[in-house]
This record gives C-alpha cells, sequence and structure tokens, in this order.
C-alpha cells in the first residue's frame, strides 16, 4: 500500500507549501506559500506521488490554500491540474477546490486563469480567513 | 508637529546576492507589519517577491554559494509614497540583453489585463518544467501592481548594464 506524502520540510521557511496527500481518503491538500528556489526539486515527488496513487483508480479531492505562489510554482501547480484533468477525461473521480480570502481578487483571476487553462471545473471558495 | 507629522515613510532597501530567506523575511515584514490594508501589502508582497526572483535569476553578476548555487546580485529598494509604494530593482544585464528586455517590457505596458493573462497562460504552458524563467515573473509584476512598469538601462561598465525596473502599487 502507498503511503500517505506529508512534506513540511522547513516549518521556518514560509516559502514552502505543506502538502499533505492521503491515499486512504484521496483527500490532497497543499496550503501555506509557494516560491522556493528549486520549484522543480520539490514538487517533482508530489506530482510522482498523485501519479502513482491515480494509476489506482481511485478519488481524488485536491485541494488548494495558497495565499501566494510564484510564477515558478504556478508551473508546478499547472502541472498536477493537467494530470488530473487527464484522468478525469480517462474516467476517474476528481474534485479540485480553491481557497481564497475574500480580499483577495487577484488569487481568483489566478483561479479563474487556471480554469481556462486546464478546462477542469475548479470550485473557488471564498473564505476570510485561510 | 504632532507625533504622526514626524513619523517618517517606510523606505528599505538591499544591495547583495538575492537569496530567498533575505527577499521572502523583508517580504513577510510588508505583510505583517505595514499598516495598509491586506489588499495592499498582499500586492506588494507578490510584486516584491517577484522583482526580486528576476534579479535573483537573471543578474549578470553572480555569487557563488557554498553549496555551489549562483544567486543574482542587485540592489532593491523599496519606498512609501503618499498614496503608494515603490518597488524598485537594479541589477546587471549583458548588453545583447538590453532589446529583447526592452521590447518585452514595452509590450507589456502596452497590454491590458486580458491580453497578460492570455500571456501568460501562453508561456506558461510553453515552459519546461525544468527551467521556469522566461520573464514570465514580468508579466506577475505588472499583473498584480496594476500599473505601469518603469524601466531604463544604464551602462555601468564595459560588459554590462544596468536594468532597473520599478512597479507602483496603490494603497487601497
Amino acid at each position: 500500500m502507498m503511503e500517505n506524502l506529508y512534506l513540511n520540510i522547513y516549518p521556518e521557511l514560509v516559502y514552502y507549501p505543506i502538502v499533505d496527500f492521503n491515499y486512504l481518503t484521496g483527500e490532497c491538500v497543499i496550503s501555506g506559500e509557494s516560491y522556493m528556489e528549486e520549484t522543480y526539486k520539490f514538487y517533482l515527488p508530489v506530482i510522482n506521488w498523485l501519479k502513482t496513487y491515480i494509476a489506482e483508480k481511485k478519488p481524488v479531492v485536491f485541494t488548494v490554500k495558497l495565499t501566494y505562489f510564484n510564477t515558478s510554482s504556478s508551473r508546478m501547480i499547472l502541472e498536477i491540474l493537467l494530470i488530473l484533468k487527464q484522468y478525469q477525461s480517462e474516467g476517474g473521480e476528481v474534485k479540485v477546490v480553491w481557497f481564497y480570502k475574500s480580499n483577495d481578487p487577484d488569487m481568483l483571476m489566478d483561479i479563474e486563469s487556471f480554469i481556462k487553462e486546464t478546462g477542469l471545473a475548479i470550485e473557488a471558495v471564498k473564505v476570510d480567513k485561510m | 508637529m504632532s507625533k504622526e507629522q514626524k513619523d517618517k515613510r517606510f523606505y528599505l532597501s538591499f544591495e547583495g546576492p538575492f537569496n530567498m530567506r533575505i527577499i521572502s523575511s523583508s517580504g513577510r515584514y510588508f505583510i505583517e507589519n505595514l499598516s495598509d490594508a491586506y489588499e495592499t501589502r498582499i500586492s506588494l508582497y507578490r510584486v516584491f517577491i517577484e522583482i526580486c526572483q528576476n534579479v535573483a535569476l537573471y543578474s549578470a553578476e553572480r555569487f557563488r554559494q557554498s553549496n555551489n548555487n549562483t544567486l543574482g546580485i542587485g540592489r532593491f529598494v523599496v519606498e512609501e509614497k503618499e498614496d503608494g509604494y515603490v518597488c524598485s530593482t537594479s541589477n546587471a544585464i549583458q548588453p545583447e540583453h538590453r532589446e529583447k528586455l526592452c521590447k518585452y517590457c514595452e509590450n507589456l505596458n502596452k497590454s491590458n489585463a486580458d491580453e497578460l493573462i492570455n500571456l501568460k497562460s501562453t508561456l506558461r504552458h510553453q515552459s519546461s518544467l525544468v527551467a521556469t524563467g522566461a520573464h514570465i515573473g514580468l508579466i506577475s509584476i505588472k499583473l498584480y501592481s496594476k500599473n505601469q512598469l518603469k524601466y531604463d538601462f544604464l551602462k555601468s561598465s564595459d560588459d554590462d548594464i544596468s536594468f532597473n525596473i520599478s512597479a507602483f502599487i496603490s494603497k487601497s
């Protein structure tokens, strides 16, 4: 059986997000901020875990609670979303939920851009606090 | 003169290698300590991180760290004005990059928000997972600041040119 993926490598460094992917429930949450220097190095195990997980044809709920991500990270998030879109088009059960602060219209702009780019029905959830 | 009148406006500058810890801790200060509305602070934070990463990635002047990675060397200034914040960086570029960079910034300034979002999406799709540069950050700076980019190029030495860019973040 696959193990859960939990990454909180440098809790003192805010530019690394917390990744909490649960094998049993299929709930995959990424939260915090993301703008580290070696973006690909950080996200590679995340992408690999997801690919291995969906190979088992299990449902996925991908939840994003990021308050900021830089352009390099946005490329990695796009990759994750494209993987999920492909999985969905092959019959996989996929739900994507993206939380954003009510006073952060730029984050909603980014979410809408990802919806347009991927064709995924991302549920944007407005909250007062993250 | 009241205490408020004597209070100086915010000013922060740094010159040296653009290490992520330095960039991040400076940026967090804006989020955690400025008294402006969240919309202003988060915009300033995002613009600041993107504009600084531009220096870290593309400055022609490099600092080699103990882990053998190199960091771009440059300068940032964040200065409060009455109606907003000016976020500026300066870094060396190679002379042959000047024209391309100048045209790119010109195009960004001519583009509206929808055009910028589309350009960002296109370049993001085209970029590889490993090398995710392509100056997409400059598009984000323009989008998050919602104001024209100001930039110029100054000759700094026989080999390099100094690229100076600034974004203005209006107070909400």
